[in-house]
């Protein structure tokens, strides 16, 4: 395995956390990240998501989009690709896999409005990766998703059974636990450089 | 002529998308650490919000109900994409200084919750007044994030020095800072509802406008329940318990299965 | 019958109506795109020139080229109003941490640096955009080849003063600088033969 690689998986997970860094799938992150049951089944289901849409998007982006100059389509055709695939994925795992459906299906519909899958399309772009730095950087996006609504998971409960003040309980508090949290994620930068160096 | 003022004002401080229903949050956290790059969100949002709650309004009679959310997110995707050409063409600073976030616009829950919850039961000229206030609303609550993001972070104002570089406290500027200015801002708004008697601002599937995406069991449940962000009251929390009971439904459903792998 | 039509109908409307409104939507995006495609490309080519500027200012009128040898990139040939060659500028990255740190390097014929510029700055705000500060980026001015940071005071003739606290991301933009002044190298070696 290539370090170039290897660093890219280490920015997705921890230097560019794509919740605590980058600001991306806050909505879920905020919404289910309540009991780990939950967190887990949207993380997933995030991941997955997240990794066949590259996997489609980049060949027609390249292909099709980058080929005739349609560059200014991007937006509107990987939202609409997004939209269909989650579609496809919870039609067909309704039919063949109910449980992993059972589990999962409800949360796959509010994928398509995750920004956390979009947004890693589109930086995908702009970041010109290739294949398979795309594929890597989308595993490793969703990697650090899970391990942001993992943590959280754990916090919240904490925060439920501990004295707060009244006016921080509920959302505010859970704001400001990210943010310590994003200031954690602060120090991963500067390891990946020196690591990978 | 007073509901058409109520839906104008009322994304301002009382429904504040982001203070109040919780939507938007990526691109508020994302973009407020200057005031310059929070005004051209602003403007984008609202160009984008008021323009696909009108087409959407106008055409609420027409679109099926079955493509309903693709049809809404073509419509929203092609505006959002219209506003990066210009800014492109015209603006490209502020388009850099969004980057990834302009195109997310498309993504981001304001603007299809106010299609899914308001343009499409309501008029043209009530869509564009809900767009154009909630608009503003998101607007005021980035540039009140930025205000002091930018304030102390930068000692600026619009990019002008006002506290000397010395003085600045670099945590402002940084990820960290967003999340800690959002989560005090939105303690004051909770602690003003609260004074008045009304709910703090929370994040559930009775508050979110997309709820209606989510599987069947929950389109089967707002059919039955009507959704309706607007009122925070019994009948959403009745909902909300009902949502519980689908979730502890799904739980029998998915054990059998779990024990049968098991015993295998 | 009816019903079978009915049925067909039912999933052949919405269909047809979500392709129409696709239909419309790219249709209009091409022609705003057309609208708009020249004053983008105006507005680009206005951004980059001024990047270069920005590091050679005797600079007005840029020239792309290609070297091909043993190494291949390319790089931009810089002429003053009377068309004199003034130096040449170059575009290199490294990884900084979170995001690479791409900068233009301006360096004369003589192969001192005239100017250097970070573009498409990814870094963390606030330590990573110092790298901007001109305290920082005037420390190149002049110098010549062998260039590396020190993360002490009072740095000597080829040794940049990082700045405190983003050690790696200074480290990353004199590497990228480096990367420059070895191109310099190539190009004049080039010419000289």
């Amino acid at each position: 395995m290539n370090t170039n690689l290897l660093y890219i998986l280490f920015v997705a997970i921890l230097v560019e956390n794509y919740v605590f860094v980058q600001f991306l799938g806050i909505c879920p992150f905020l919404g289910v990240s309540k009991n780990l049951k939950t967190a887990m089944g949207m993380s997933i289901a995030v991941i997955f998501v997240m990794v066949l849409a590259t996997a489609v998007t980049w060949p027609i982006n390249h292909l099709i989009l980058e080929a005739y100059n349609l560059e200014y389509l991007q937006t509107l055709v990987f939202i609409l690709i997004i939209a269909a695939l989650v579609q496809l994925v919870e039609t067909f795992m309704k039919r063949y896999m109910v449980p992993l459906y059972n589990a999962l299906g409800i949360y796959l519909p509010l994928i398509t409005t995750n920004c956390i899958v979009l947004g890693v399309v589109l930086l995908n772009v702009q970041s010109e990766y290739n294949f398979i730095e795309s594929m890597v950087n989308s595993i490793g996006g969703g990697l650090g998703f899970l391990l942001a609504m993992f943590m959280f998971s754990g916090i919240r409960s904490r925060i439920d059974q501990s004295d707060i003040p009244e006016f921080l309980s509920g959302l505010p508090i859970t704001l400001i636990a990210a943010g310590i949290a994003a200031l954690a994620f602060q120090g991963f930068v500067g390891i990946a450089e020196n690591l990978f160096a | 002529m007073n509901k058409s003022k109520e839906v104008f004002f009322q994304g301002f401080i009382k429904e504040n998308p982001i203070f109040r229903l919780v939507l938007g949050m990526c691109s508020s956290l994302a973009v407020s650490s200057t005031m310059i790059a929070s005004l051209g969100m602003g403007m984008s949002v609202i160009f984008v919000l008021v323009l696909s709650n009108v087409v959407i309004s106008s055409l609420r009679k027409i679109i099926p109900d079955m493509v309903r959310i693709p049809a809404f997110i073509t419509v929203i995707a092609g505006f959002v994409t219209i506003v990066q050409l210009l800014l492109k063409a015209y603006l490209l600073e502020i388009n850099d200084m969004l980057g990834v976030y302009l195109p997310l616009i498309v993504v981001n829950c304001i603007i299809l919750g106010r299609a899914e919850a308001f343009a499409a039961k309501n008029s043209i000229g009530y869509a564009a007044l809900d767009g154009l206030g909630m608009g503003i609303g998101y607007t005021i609550a980035l540039l009140s994030i930025a205000f002091i993001r930018e304030l102390f972070g930068f000692g600026s104002l619009f990019g002008f020095q006002i506290i000397p570089e010395e003085y600045t406290i670099l945590i402002f500027t940084l990820p960290t800072g967003g999340f800690l200015v959002l989560g005090f801002l939105m303690a004051i708004w909770n602690k003003l509802a609260t004074l008045q008697g009304k709910p703090k601002a929370q994040l559930n599937c009775h508050t979110c406008p997309v709820a209606g995406l989510c599987g069947e069991n929950l389109i089967r449940l707002q059919k039955a329940g009507e959704v309706d962000i607007k009122s925070e009251n019994k009948k959403a929390d009745a909902k909300f318990e009902k949502l519980d009971k689908v979730d502890i439904e799904i739980d029998k459903y998915a054990k059998p299965n779990t024990e049968k792998e098991t015993n295998q | 019958m009816k019903n079978k039509n009915s049925n067909l109908m039912q999933i052949l409307k919405p269909t047809i109506i979500l392709g129409l409104i696709c239909f419309i939507t790219a249709l209009l995006l091409a022609l705003v795109n057309n609208i708009t495609a020249e004053p983008i490309k105006a507005q680009e080519l206005a951004q980059e020139n001024e990047a270069k500027q920005f590091v050679m200012p005797e600079g007005i009128d840029f020239v792309e080229k290609e070297f091909i040898a043993d190494k291949h990139f390319y790089y931009n040939e810089a002429y003053d109003q009377n068309g004199n060659l003034v130096g040449y500028v170059f575009k290199n990255g490294t990884h900084g941490y979170g995001g690479s740190v791409i900068v233009n390097v301006g360096v004369d014929p003589d192969g001192k640096i005239t100017g250097v510029k970070a573009l498409d700055l990814a870094e963390t705000p606030g330590i990573g955009t110092q790298i901007e500060d001109p305290a920082f980026t005037d420390q190149f001015i002049g110098k010549t080849i062998g260039l590396h940071a020190v993360s002490g005071t009072n740095p000597s003739d080829n040794e940049i003063q990082a700045i405190s606290g983003a050690t790696s991301s200074s480290n990353a933009f004199v590497e990228s600088v480096q990367k420059s002044l070895g191109q310099f190298d190539l190009i004049s070696g080039g010419n000289d033969e």
